[in-house]
């Protein structure tokens, strides 16, 4: 996705359809990205008539059913390590509509895999992060991400995706041959502030549709996203210093006392 | 024996092996931190880097010290921070007893790394330091023990308490040559950098890079320069009469003039020539410094003088036969190199 893309709104018109999608509720809710406490979201977008199935799917694959409060949702934790699954589907006769978000929780370890969870059954049409970034890494902004665009279990090829951030960014994107996805997360933060999370957090979203046999299917992906460590982060000066500190080692080999222990001895 | 099946050569097959397996192995065993083999393997192999099977014990245990500590005192509660660090402990002892220190000369990527940065050095026709004064190698050995105790368990376990801040709770990662050089090694320049964001970590990344071609440059001369102060070989030394490879030795009054066995040893461990001589049962000459590389038993010329020992069954023994051909495929060996350079005037 390239920077501050502004697509026009005509284009994203068949897309924006799709607009279920997850989010953080409060500011304070935004740090949770690792956190212990109560994680708050709510599902953008969502109506009453819809009446959305809400699950967790906690990294151990345990399906928690869940309520929302008007189009709040406030979690606790589950004392599980690793990866969840925030999940809501709404399933009619013509549509069936999903907003997924990944969270990742601290606590005792599973014996199960985010490969896992990315396996769990979530809806027919979905968008799946491949990978997800690692335990203790994050989304960050100047970066690409793959994603896999699948119908029924099957890559869809060819299909445009709605990319956008909660700082503007927006665009359309495409899935290759093979289904894959990639995105580039824009270095859009109106403001850096440049150390570790110093600077709040995006909100990155991903909405896929498409229509087949008169149902229509839409699917979100929603993550956070951090400011790039390029902003504090000089690999040309680690460049630099890791050639001094080259310069350094010749200069100590040529002043590294040799010994040789059996001339020593013979002597 | 022929050069080609020498232990030597058999080792760094193991070792290259092993670091494709281990800096590229995520497509064999799975992406994700759950999925590793371990996670306290006792190697330092980098979870910094994307493609890694399996990554070293320090990792965890800065970060429990860290995370870990203040919550167990503030609530009084010394099993919040046992219960993970005995986990991470005994992972890493299930393994570890299995090859014991030989996790560094057979396993470890960055001792691997140094090795063949020596060879190149050779190769070059850079200067040679194949031994150390017994001095500065007595001042050099204690360093091991203060990377592991300040790096490892100090800092982390002081920025736990509230003492420092947040940026020194994984100091030895931040430092640590193996996380730029696995890195890099899989095309990623990401841990190559001056982090300019606070003084601490503009510090720790100064010295972790600087560190790195310190080692790089020192590693074509002397053998081994990181291992020497490496805190997983102090972790290592803690634990290494528990595995059930070891190293032993039946010495006899010949050993008194010949020390071979400690020329030929990357560490410089002259303990291998000086003890256990007069004996008549051999003895665990697995010394703190040991990496289990076996090259002392190559390089001693006297019959079942040195064994490499696994379970206490010999798999490995000094013989008079295989010393003269391996002696003979070295000096071959060393022989051939890409570059003549002049001898410098600081060569003894
Ligand atoms: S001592 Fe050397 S071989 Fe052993 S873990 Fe450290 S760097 Fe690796
Ligand atoms: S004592 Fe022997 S086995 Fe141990 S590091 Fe030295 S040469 Fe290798």
């Amino acid at each position: 996705m390239k920077y501050t893309a502004l697509i026009p709104l005509v284009l994203c018109a068949p897309l924006a359809q799709a607009d279920w999608y997850w989010a953080p509720y409060t500011e304070t809710a935004s740090h949770h990205g690792h956190g212990r406490g109560a994680k708050q979201f709510v599902l953008h977008n969502a109506t009453t008539e819809q009446q959305p199935d809400v699950a967790l799917i906690h990294s151990d694959l345990v399906r928690e059913t869940l309520r929302l409060d008007g189009n709040r949702l406030k979690l606790r934790p589950t004392g599980k390590n690793n990866y969840h699954l925030l999940l809501a589907t709404a399933k009619g006769q013509r549509y069936e509509y999903a907003a997924a978000r990944y969270l990742y929780f601290n606590g005792r370890p599973v014996d199960t895999s985010p490969t896992d969870l990315l396996a769990a059954p979530q809806a027919s049409l979905v968008l799946i992060p491949d990978p997800l970034p690692r335990e203790h890494w994050k989304y960050e902004s100047q970066k690409s991400y793959r994603y896999r665009a699948t119908f029924n279990g099957a890559p869809l090829a060819n299909q445009p995706v709605l990319a956008t951030t909660t700082f503007g960014s927006t665009e359309i994107l495409h899935t290759d041959a093979f289904g894959v996805l990639e995105v580039h997360i824009p270095d859009d933060f109106p403001e850096v502030v440049p150390a570790k999370r110093a600077t709040p957090p995006g909100e990155l979203k991903l909405f896929i549709s498409l229509e087949r046999g008169g149902v229509d299917y839409q699917f979100s992906l929603s993550s956070r996203y951090h400011a790039s460590a390029k902003h504090w982060k000089s690999a040309s000066a680690g460049a630099l210093v890791l050639g001094l500190g080259m310069f350094a080692g010749f200069v100590v080999n040529r002043r590294l006392p040799s010994h040789d222990r059996r001339r020593s001895k013979v002597k | 024996m022929s050069q080609r099946f020498s232990l030597t050569v058999i080792r760094r097959s193991v070792q290259l092996f092993m670091f494709i397996f281990l800096v590229y192995g995520a497509s064999v065993v799975g992406f994700y931190a759950a999925d590793k083999i371990s996670g306290a393997l006792p190697s330092l192999s980098c979870a910094y880097d994307q493609m890694n099977a399996d990554y070293c014990a320090l990792i965890p245990l800065q970060h429990q010290f860290h995370h870990r500590l203040g919550a167990a005192v503030d609530t009084g509660n010394a099993l919040q921070i046992l219960m993970p660090v005995l986990t991470t402990l005994g992972t890493f002892l299930l393994l570890f007893v299995v090859l014991n220190k030989a996790f560094c000369g057979w396993v470890c990527p960055l001792g691997f790394f140094q090795e063949v940065m020596n060879i190149v050095g050779q190769k070059l026709g850079l200067r040679r330091v194949n031994q150390l004064p017994d001095a500065t190698v007595d001042k050099i050995r204690p360093v091991k023990w203060l990377m592991l105790g300040g790096l490892v368990f100090g800092l982390p376990a002081l920025t736990s308490l509230g003492f420092l801040s947040d940026e020194w709770g994984d100091p030895f990662c931040q430092i640590c040559p193996s996380r730029i050089l696995t890195t890099l090694m899989t095309g990623s320049h990401e841990q190559l950098f001056v982090d300019t964001s606070t003084p601490s970590y503009m510090a720790l990344s100064i010295l972790g890079d600087f560190l790195f071609g310190l080692v790089i440059a020192m590693a074509l001369t002397l053998r081994q320069p990181f291992c020497r102060i490496c805190p997983m070989l102090a972790l290592h030394a803690v634990f290494r009469k528990a595995g059930f490879a070891r190293l032993v030795k039946k010495g006899t009054s010949r050993c008194d003039r010949c020390g071979l066995c400690a020329d030929a040893c990357p560490m410089d461990i002259r303990e291998l020539q000086t003890e256990h001589n007069h004996t008549d049962k051999a003895r665990g000459i697995t010394l703190a410094d040991c990496t289990l590389c076996g090259r002392c038993v190559e390089f001693c010329p006297d019959k079942d003088v040195l064994q490499l020992r696994y379970l206490n069954q010999p798999i490995f023994s000094a013989s008079p036969r295989y010393f003269k051909a391996r002696k003979k495929a070295q000096t071959q060996w060393e022989r051939v190199k890409l570059v003549e350079m002049p001898k410098s005037k600081v060569e003894s």
